[in-house]
């Protein structure tokens, strides 16, 4: 089953409303309580990154008996370095963002070790589509 | 409606009268764990999704909603009969009104001895220091003094258990400690009687069926409406020399009940929180991992004012805090001035409230979840249902009306997934049915299960 979300980029108020609503949806599906944190969790991350860092994007959650992937695409700025933005603590946040609590850095450290699997396709100057996959069977 | 086999496994202490229920649905709107339904007019309420937070009962204008207690003569069945006293009781009372005078009163109606809960806030503050240290325990912790809460985290969410100080709360620490103290004086302990006057449903719930717990250390529970119509004419005739409120004894905090009264002591890494729907927006804020990191302690209250504002709290909740604020200042009880004096009863009778009541006996066990949010146990079959749950969205209209018997357009379409209501409960869809010429008589049927009527000549 698909569910489907918009982003706007820097509507930090709306921040975390895709994230709130899988969680809903994870519930009536009885999902493993282990399970909802770490989606949750890696999937308001993944949801700020695209408030705080790209113009707008759509997030595409599919959920079935075997596993749970969720789609964030995109337009932004784009990745030029994912092996950086990896490491704990680095980030490009402006100070306005940094102000409003977000933008620590470690956002992809700790998306990652969330999920599974996570993979990312970044391209500089057009955008960025994180996949982040949670194993259920 | 839900018509179970089983048992309800879990115990309630609030129930619907319904004699006088008119099913108006001021319950079924307001109810955080969306237990409650509307069937043959009469508002019935889900028992495994029921967290005993009293919602309903302040929510409903026809008195249908009420709270079980102990039958009061049942304390007679005890020789040394002790009323287990949260300080909201004696909050309700101004500094006018003398410590003596309130358990003056609670002796004019019965008991033998008073004790207050609060006397037993410093061993907790001990437990909670101890409970920190501990490697297994996951920050930031959510104290386990507010019943409704433990019982909504099992229900809403179970993923935050492990967050829960497995300490029992400051009632049962009470009882235990005041049971110990007055066995010591030589009584037996089978001809002890405690009786907690609670300020709430979920407090009776606790103690009836505790969480965590094998039993209660509580013998009785007597809702503290009950007590305040008792002591109060007694309390208020009695102005004479009683002398002013006092505190129970050093190192205890009679706020410890109100808002912020775990927190006061702590540094600003705690948070309290009151009123069950403000509680549910944390809790959802924590789940979502979007809590600062460096809050180390909630302090979550379903009530607003916390136990002030209790649903068997007489006075007006405000006060009660002012009244408690004012005497938490004054000096405690001067345990020599006068050995005659039974102003000083609560302090003289017992002795302090000391670690040695720290043991693993006080330890809760683990918290079990109650999920009660999903759709089927089974995940496949809970994916149909909530794609069922889909279709039906898109013809229901989405205001909430509550006229079919379900809170929501989402739960009216989820009862039905979950086969436990009809479509055609839908007053908005009945009436574009009946326009294009549907079976009006079907949908007649479906609104008399729903109503029990559809005018009143039936």
């Amino acid at each position: 089953m698909k569910f489907e979300y918009h982003v706007e980029g820097g509507d930090f108020l709306n921040a975390g409303n895709a994230s709130g609503n899988i969680k809903k949806v994870l519930k009536k599906l009885n999902v493993d309580s282990g399970v909802l944190k770490r989606v949750v969790v890696a999937l308001y991350e993944a949801e700020v990154n695209i408030v705080a860092h790209a113009y707008r994007g759509n997030i595409t959650a599919d959920i079935s008996p075997q596993k749970i992937e969720i789609v964030l695409d995109d337009e932004g700025p784009g990745i030029p370095d994912i092996g950086l933005a990896m490491q704990q603590g680095y980030s490009t946040a402006s100070t306005k963002v940094r102000e409003m609590g977000f933008g620590a850095g470690m956002g992809l450290p700790n998306i990652k070790a969330n999920t599974d699997d996570l993979k990312i396709e970044s391209v500089v100057g057009k955008g960025t589509k994180i996949t982040l996959l949670f194993n259920l069977a | 409606m839900v018509t179970r086999n089983k048992k309800p496994f879990f115990h309630h202490a609030l129930r619907i009268n319904k004699n006088k229920c008119i099913g108006c649905t001021h319950c079924m709107r307001t109810c955080p764990t969306d237990a409650i339904r509307i069937r043959n007019g009469k508002a019935s309420v889900n028992p495994d999704k029921c967290v005993d937070c009293g919602m309903c009962m302040i929510s409903c204008k026809h008195d249908a909603i009420i709270v079980e207690q102990d039958d009061f003569q049942r304390i007679f069945d005890y020789k040394c009969r002790v009323a287990l006293v949260p300080s909201v009781l004696m909050g309700q009372f101004d500094e006018n009104s003398g410590t003596k005078s309130i358990f003056e009163g609670l002796k004019s109606v019965g008991f033998t001895h008073v004790y207050e809960v609060s006397r037993a806030s410093s061993l907790i503050e001990e437990a909670q220091d101890e409970y920190e240290q501990r490697s297994d325990v996951e920050f930031p912790l959510i104290s386990s003094f507010c019943p409704a809460v433990i019982r909504l985290i099992q229900v809403r969410f179970p993923s935050l258990l492990k967050h829960i100080t497995l300490i029992k709360p400051p009632l049962d620490i009470a009882a235990a400690h005041c049971r110990h103290e007055l066995e010591k004086t030589g009584i037996d302990s089978s001809d002890i009687g405690i009786f907690y006057v609670s300020p709430c449903a979920a407090k009776i719930v606790a103690i009836k069926h505790p969480v965590g717990e094998k039993k209660s250390a509580v013998d009785g529970v007597i809702n503290m409406d009950l007590i305040y119509n008792k002591i109060y004419s007694f309390v208020s005739n009695d102005k004479a020399d009683s002398g002013k409120l006092c505190r129970p004894a050093d190192n205890t905090h009679v706020t410890w009940e109100l808002t912020g009264g775990e927190c006061i002591r702590r540094d600003n890494h705690a948070m309290a929180v009151d009123g069950i729907h403000n509680v549910i927006e944390i809790l959802d804020k924590l789940e979502n991992g979007e809590l600062d990191e460096n809050i180390t302690f909630l302090e979550l209250r379903a009530c607003d004012e916390s136990c002030a504002g209790g649903i068997l709290v007489p006075g007006n909740r405000f006060l009660t805090v002012r009244n408690l604020i004012q005497r938490e200042v004054l000096p405690p009880c001067r345990k020599t001035a006068d050995k005659n004096d039974a102003a000083c009863l609560n302090c003289r009778l017992f002795g302090k409230c000391g670690s040695e009541y720290l043991p693993e006996a006080f330890k809760l066990e683990k918290l079990q979840p109650r999920s009660m949010l999903s759709l089927d146990d089974d995940f496949e079959k809970a994916l149909e249902k909530m794609e069922h749950v889909d279709t039906i969205m898109q013809v229901l209209p989405n205001i909430d009306c509550g006229m079919c018997g379900s809170p929501s357009c989402q739960s009216l379409a989820e009862d039905i997934a979950r086969g436990v209501a009809e479509l055609d409960q839908c007053v908005f869809l009945r009436i574009t049915a009946t326009k294009d010429g549907e079976d009006v008589k079907t949908l007649k049927e479906s609104v008399r299960n729903v109503w029990g009527r559809i005018n009143n000549k039936e």
